[in-house]
C-alpha cells in the first residue's frame, strides 16, 4: 500500500492522538477518520482498519470519544455507518498530549536539529 | 477470496471488538480493496495483516484490563450485582441495615466491656499469681490486719515470695491555683515488687524507708509528674511538699499504672503507721505467690500462721482467720456480673434484630420471586441466584455492621461519660484487634446465614410455574414454618428481655422504697485539710472548726451545719466492738460488730435523722471533765434493751474486763441509717460527741434551705477567711455522694429500661411485619371470601390463626427460660430470688397485646378494602 511505511514507525499512542485530532472538528465515521488522518499526515494512508477500530474501541471504552447521535442529512447518510465524536475529556487529552509534544519539539529545536519556527 | 481472507483476519480480534466494530472493519477493508488488482492486492493483504498483528495485542491487553477491572472476580461480580439489586429497594434495604446496626451496636458496646473485664489480661505482671490477704472472723467478712499482724505474716510466710501492705491516703500539695488535696497511697517497700511494675524513672521505696525515722520519700504517678514537674527527667532527688513536709522524689511510675485506682503518689508506710490511726490497721495486703507455690498451699500456710497468732494473743486473735483470694477476682468483683448480664441482654437484642432482618429478607424474597424466576429463565443457574442472595446478605451485614460498630463505640463512650466516677485505669474498654476481628467475622458470618435463609426459601420452590403467577402466591408450607419459628423465637427473646428489665425495675422500685434513714436533699458536704501546723494541736483544730462552723451557720440559706467522722453512706465506716453493761460477755470472737461515728451537736438535724428517745448532743458533751455520753441507733437499742429504756444504761469499747476505755452513758436513741446502702441490712451503730472522740477525719455537713450548689463559693470563702492555707476538698452535695455510692443500680436499671424498649420495638416490628406481609399476600383470598359472603370476624380469625401458635409458643418458651435465668442473675438485683409472677405476667400480657395489635392492623386494612379491588389486586 502506498505511503504506509511511515505509519509503522509511529509510537503507538499517536494513533489515538491522530484520531482524537481528526474528531476535533466534528463527528466523523470510521472511513472519514482514516481519510482525515491521511490528510493531516501528508497524504499517507497510515491508519489500517485494525489499528483504527481497536483504537476507537479503546477510546470509546475510556470515555475519550463517544458515538454521535448527530448524523448528516438523510440523503448523504449511510445508515450502516457509525459516527463518533470527541468528548470534553478527549479534548483535554489532546491538549495535554500536544503540550508534551510541544515541549519535545522545543527540546529538538534547542539542539539545532530543526530550525526554529519551521513547520512540518 | 478477499472476503475469506478479511473474515479470517477478523477472527483474530477480541470478541468485544468484533462485536462492536466487526462490520465497520470489514467495510473499511473493502473500501481499501476497491480498485486494486494484481500484485498490489498482495501488498494490500500484507499491509492488512501487519495492521492486524500490530493492533491485536494492544486490543487484547485492553480487553484483559477491562475485564479484570469490571468483573475481576466472580465474588466481586456477585457483590456488584447484589449492590445494584439492593439500591433498587432503598427503603427495605435501609430497614435491614438499621436492624443490623442496632443489633451489632449493642453487642459491640457490651462486648467491649465484657472483653475489658473478663478477657483482656489486667496490666500487672503475671497477675494470676497475685493474691489479696485479709482477716475474717465471725460477724465480719473482711477486715484489715494490724501493722504488727502484717509484719508477722510477712516474716512467717514461705508460700509468698513477697507481701506488701498499702492504704489509701490523701495529702495537701501546693498547686498553681493554691493548695490542692491529692489522693495517694501509703505502701510498704515491697509494693511495686509484688505488683511487678517498677518505676520508669528512679526507684521505689526501700526497706530502710519503712522505718519511722527515715527520710521522707515519694514515688510520683506519671500524671502528677507531668503536671507538677512538666515531665522533667531531672525530678529525682528534688523535693515536693506534702502536708507541709518535704518529700524527696525517688521515682516516677509509668503512664497507665493506676493502682490503687486514682492514686497520684505512693509514699512509704512507716512502721509507726498503725499507732497513728484510730483503727490501727494497714488497709490492704497484697502477695505474690512464690515459685512452685499455689493458692491452696498459701491458704494452708495462712491457716497455720493464724493459729500461731491466736496462740500468742488468744483475745485479740480469737477466731480470726486469714483469707487468701486471687487479686484479679478481687479487682473485678462487682464488674463481672453486670458486664455478663449486659452482654447477654445485648446478644438477645442482636438475635431479635437478626430475626427482623430475616423477616424483611424473606418478605423481599417472596416479592422478588418474579425477578428470580425471570433471571433463572434467562439462564442464571441456581448457584448464581444463591450467590447473589448471599452477597446481598453480606453487603447488608457490612453496612449494618459498620454503622453498628460506630453506634456501639458511641454508646460505650456515652456510658463511660455517664459514670459518676471514671472506671479504674487498669480496666481497658477499647476495642482492640482481636475483639474487632471477632465482631467483623461474627457480623459477616451472620450476614451469610441471614442471606441464606430467604435464599433457600426462594430456591426450594419450583420457580418456573410461578412465572405467570406474579408475586402474590400463597405462602408455601415450609416458608410458613420458617416464619412461625422466627415469630416464636422473637416473641420468646423479647419476653426474656422484657422480664429482665421488669425485674430490674421492680427491684429498683422496691429498693428505692427502703428508707436510708436520713434526708440527703439540700445537704452539702465538704472536707477541710488544715495546714500542717494547725493540724497537730487538737484543741486548736477544734477552735478553728468551731469558727468555721459559726460563720457557715451565719450564711444566708444555711439552716444547720455539723461535723461528722463518717457520712451516712459511702466510704469506709469505723467498725469496732463494744461491751454493754450487765449483759453476758460475748464469746471471744463473737463480739458484735458495730459502726461507731463521732458527730457534733446538730448533726442529726442536718441529716434529719429522727431522735426517738432521750436527747441529742449538746455543746458541752465531751468537754474536759464532762462524763462520757453516747447516742445509739434504734437497732442497737432493740438488740440490747428490747424491753426497757436504754437511757441511762452504760456501754464501753472493748471487752467486758477491758479497762482502757471508760463507760459511756446512753443519753439518746436515733433512727437507723443504712451506711452500706439500701440493699444491705442495717448495722448496729453508736454516735459519740465529736469533742469526746476527736477523730482524725471529719466531714463538714451543711443543710441549706434549697439549691445547695449556690453556696459552694461562699463555703470556700469562709474557710479561706478563717484559715488561708486550709484546703477544701470533696465538696459535693449529699445527693451526689449517694449517687456515687450507688450509681451502679441506677445506671444498670436505666440501661435495661432502654434495652427493654428497644427489644419490645424490634419484636413488635417483627410481628407486625410478618403478619402484615402474610395478610397482604392473602389480600386476594380475603377479597374472594368477602365477596362470597364470609363474615369479617372469620376473616380476622383466619388472619390471626397463623400467628397465634407461634406467639403462644414463644411466650411459653420465654417464660420457661426466664424461670431458669432469673435465679442465675439474682445477684444483679435487690431482693430477687426467683421469677416474679407479676413481672412475668405483665410482660407476657403486654407482648401478647402487641402481637394482637400487630395482627389486627394489617388485617383490618384488608377488610376495609373494596372486595372487587382486592380481587383485581395482583
Amino acid at each position: 500500500m502506498p505511503g504506509h511505511g511511515s505509519g509503522d514507525s509511529r509510537p503507538p499512542t499517536s494513533a489515538s492522538f491522530l484520531i482524537l485530532l481528526a474528531l476535533a472538528d466534528g463527528p466523523l465515521h470510521g472511513l472519514g477518520i482514516a481519510e482525515d488522518v491521511a490528510r493531516s499526515t501528508g497524504g499517507s494512508l497510515g491508519l489500517g482498519p485494525g489499528t483504527l477500530y481497536t483504537t476507537l474501541h479503546r477510546l470509546l471504552d475510556t470515555g475519550l470519544i463517544e458515538e454521535s447521535p448527530d448524523r448528516p442529512e438523510p440523503d448523504a447518510d449511510d445508515p450502516r455507518r457509525r459516527y463518533y465524536r470527541i468528548t470534553s475529556r478527549g479534548r483535554r487529552r489532546i491538549a495535554s498530549e500536544a503540550a508534551s509534544l510541544d515541549a519535545l519539539l522545543g527540546a529538538v529545536r534547542a539542539k539545532g536539529i530543526l530550525p526554529s519556527g519551521s513547520g512540518s | 477470496m478477499s472476503e475469506l481472507f478479511f473474515r479470517a483476519l477478523l477472527r483474530i480480534y477480541p470478541a468485544a471488538v468484533r462485536r462492536h466494530h466487526g462490520e465497520e472493519i470489514l467495510g473499511l477493508m473493502w473500501a481499501r480493496r476497491r480498485g486494486i488488482r494484481g500484485s498490489r492486492l498482495a501488498v494490500l493483504w500484507l499491509w492488512l495483516l501487519l495492521d492486524t498483528v500490530r493492533a491485536v495485542p494492544l486490543a487484547y491487553a485492553h480487553e484483559w484490563r477491562r475485564r479484570r477491572a469490571a468483573r475481576g472476580h466472580p465474588a466481586v461480580d456477585d457483590l456488584r450485582q447484589a449492590w445494584r439489586s439492593l439500591r433498587r429497594r432503598p427503603a427495605g434495604s435501609f430497614a435491614i441495615v438499621l436492624c443490623f446496626a442496632l443489633g451489632v451496636g449493642g453487642v459491640t458496646a457490651a462486648s467491649s466491656f465484657f472483653y475489658g473485664v473478663l478477657i483482656r489480661p489486667l496490666p500487672f505482671h503475671d497477675v494470676d499469681r497475685l493474691a489479696v490477704l485479709y482477716n475474717t472472723a465471725p460477724g465480719f467478712t473482711r477486715a484489715s490486719p494490724s501493722y504488727a499482724d502484717f509484719v508477722a505474716w510477712r516474716e512467717q510466710t514461705h508460700a509468698f515470695s513477697a507481701l506488701a501492705a498499702y492504704g489509701s491516703t490523701t495529702a495537701t500539695l501546693p498547686g498553681p491555683e493554691g493548695p490542692e488535696r491529692v489522693d495517694g497511697c501509703a505502701v510498704t517497700y515491697d509494693f511495686f515488687r509484688v505488683l511487678g511494675t517498677q518505676p520508669v524513672l528512679g526507684r521505689g521505696p526501700n526497706a530502710h524507708e519503712d522505718n519511722p525515722g527515715a527520710p521522707a520519700t515519694v514515688v510520683l504517678s506519671h500524671a502528677l509528674w507531668q503536671a507538677r514537674f512538666a515531665s522533667d527527667p531531672a525530678v529525682l532527688g528534688r523535693t515536693i511538699v506534702m502536708d507541709g513536709e518535704a518529700y524527696t522524689v525517688t521515682g516516677v511510675m509509668p503512664a497507665g499504672f493506676d493502682y490503687p485506682a486514682g492514686a497520684r503518689f505512693w509514699r512509704p508506710m512507716r512502721r509507726g503507721y498503725a499507732a497513728g490511726t484510730s483503727s490501727g490497721q494497714v488497709g490492704s495486703v497484697l502477695g505474690r505467690l512464690a515459685p512452685g507455690s499455689s493458692f491452696d498451699l498459701a491458704r494452708a500456710e495462712m491457716r497455720t500462721i493464724a493459729r500461731v497468732l491466736q496462740k500468742a494473743d488468744p483475745r485479740g486473735h480469737a477466731q480470726r482467720e486469714i483469707a487468701v483470694r486471687p487479686f484479679a477476682d478481687d479487682l473485678l468483683w462487682g464488674w463481672k456480673g453486670p458486664v455478663s448480664g449486659f452482654l447477654l441482654v445485648c446478644s438477645l437484642i442482636f438475635l431479635l434484630a437478626l430475626g427482623n432482618v430475616a423477616h424483611l429478607l424473606l418478605a423481599q424474597s417472596t416479592i422478588r420471586n418474579r425477578e428470580m424466576v425471570l433471571r433463572s429463565a434467562l439462564g442464571a443457574g441456581r448457584q448464581n441466584l444463591l450467590r447473589q442472595l448471599v452477597a446481598e446478605g453480606v453487603i447488608l451485614a457490612i453496612l449494618g455492621g459498620a454503622l453498628g460498630v460506630g453506634l456501639g463505640v458511641l454508646g460505650r463512650n456515652l456510658y463511660l461519660l455517664a459514670l459518676p466516677v471514671p472506671p479504674p485505669g487498669y480496666l481497658d474498654f477499647t476495642i482492640g484487634g482481636p475483639l474487632m476481628a471477632a465482631i467483623v467475622v461474627g457480623t459477616l458470618g451472620t450476614g451469610v446465614v441471614v442471606g441464606l435463609v430467604p435464599a433457600l426459601d426462594t430456591l426450594r420452590q419450583n420457580l418456573l410455574p410461578n412465572l405467570g403467577a406474579g408475586h402474590l402466591q400463597p405462602p408455601g408450607s415450609r416458608g410458613r414454618l420458617l416464619r412461625s419459628v422466627l415469630i416464636g423465637g422473637q416473641i420468646g427473646i423479647a419476653l426474656i428481655v422484657l422480664i429482665g428489665a421488669g425485674t430490674a425495675l421492680s427491684s429498683a422500685v422496691r429498693l428505692n422504697r427502703v428508707s436510708l434513714g436520713f434526708d440527703p436533699s439540700d445537704v452539702l458536704t465538704m472536707r477541710i485539710a488544715l495546714p500542717a501546723g494547725e493540724r497537730e494541736n487538737p484543741e486548736g483544730q477544734r477552735l478553728l472548726f468551731d469558727r468555721i462552723q459559726n460563720r457557715v451557720a451565719a450564711l444566708p440559706g444555711v439552716t444547720g451545719s455539723a461535723l461528722v467522722s463518717n457520712l451516712p453512706v459511702g466510704g469506709m465506716a469505723a467498725g469496732t466492738s463494744v461491751y454493754v453493761e450487765h449483759t453476758e460477755p460475748p464469746q471471744p470472737g463473737h463480739e458484735p460488730w458495730i459502726i461507731s461515728k463521732a458527730a457534733q451537736p446538730g448533726y442529726f438535724g442536718v441529716m434529719r435523722i429522727p431522735l426517738l428517745a432521750g436527747r441529742a448532743f449538746t455543746t458541752t458533751d465531751g468537754a474536759p471533765g464532762e462524763p462520757p455520753v453516747v447516742v445509739v441507733n434504734e437497732s442497737f437499742a432493740r438488740r440490747y434493751w428490747p424491753d426497757g429504756s436504754p437511757l441511762g444504761k452504760r456501754i464501753k469499747y472493748g471487752a467486758a474486763g477491758d479497762t482502757r476505755w471508760p463507760w459511756m452513758e446512753v443519753v439518746g436513741v436515733v433512727g437507723d441509717v443504712r451506711h452500706f446502702g439500701r440493699a444491705r441490712p442495717v448495722e448496729l451503730g453508736i454516735y459519740e460527741p465529736f469533742r469526746q472522740e476527736p477523730y482524725w477525719r471529719e466531714f463538714f455537713t451543711v443543710r441549706t434551705g434549697g439549691n445547695p450548689g449556690s453556696l459552694v463559693d461562699e463555703l470556700r470563702a469562709v474557710v479561706r477567711q478563717v484559715s488561708p492555707n486550709a484546703v477544701v476538698y470533696d465538696l459535693r452535695s449529699m445527693s451526689a455522694v449517694l449517687y456515687e455510692d450507688q450509681w451502679q443500680s441506677v445506671v444498670y436499671t436505666r440501661i435495661l429500661a432502654v434495652f427493654s424498649v428497644l427489644g419490645l420495638t424490634l419484636a413488635a416490628v417483627g410481628v407486625f411485619g410478618v403478619v402484615a406481609f402474610s395478610t397482604a399476600r392473602r389480600f386476594r383470598e380475603f377479597g374472594v371470601r368477602l365477596a362470597l359472603g364470609a363474615q369479617q370476624g372469620s376473616i380476622l380469625a383466619s388472619a390471626g390463626r397463623g400467628v397465634t401458635i407461634p406467639v403462644v409458643s414463644g411466650i411459653v418458651g420465654g417464660l420457661l427460660l426466664a424461670t431458669v435465668l432469673v435465679p442465675l442473675a439474682s445477684s444483679l438485683f435487690y431482693d430477687v430470688h426467683r421469677l416474679d409472677p407479676l413481672v412475668a405476667g405483665a410482660s407476657a400480657v403486654s407482648l401478647a397485646l402487641i402481637a394482637l395489635v400487630a395482627t389486627w392492623l394489617p388485617a383490618r386494612r384488608a377488610l376495609k378494602a373494596d372486595p372487587l379491588q382486592a380481587l383485581r389486586a395482583e
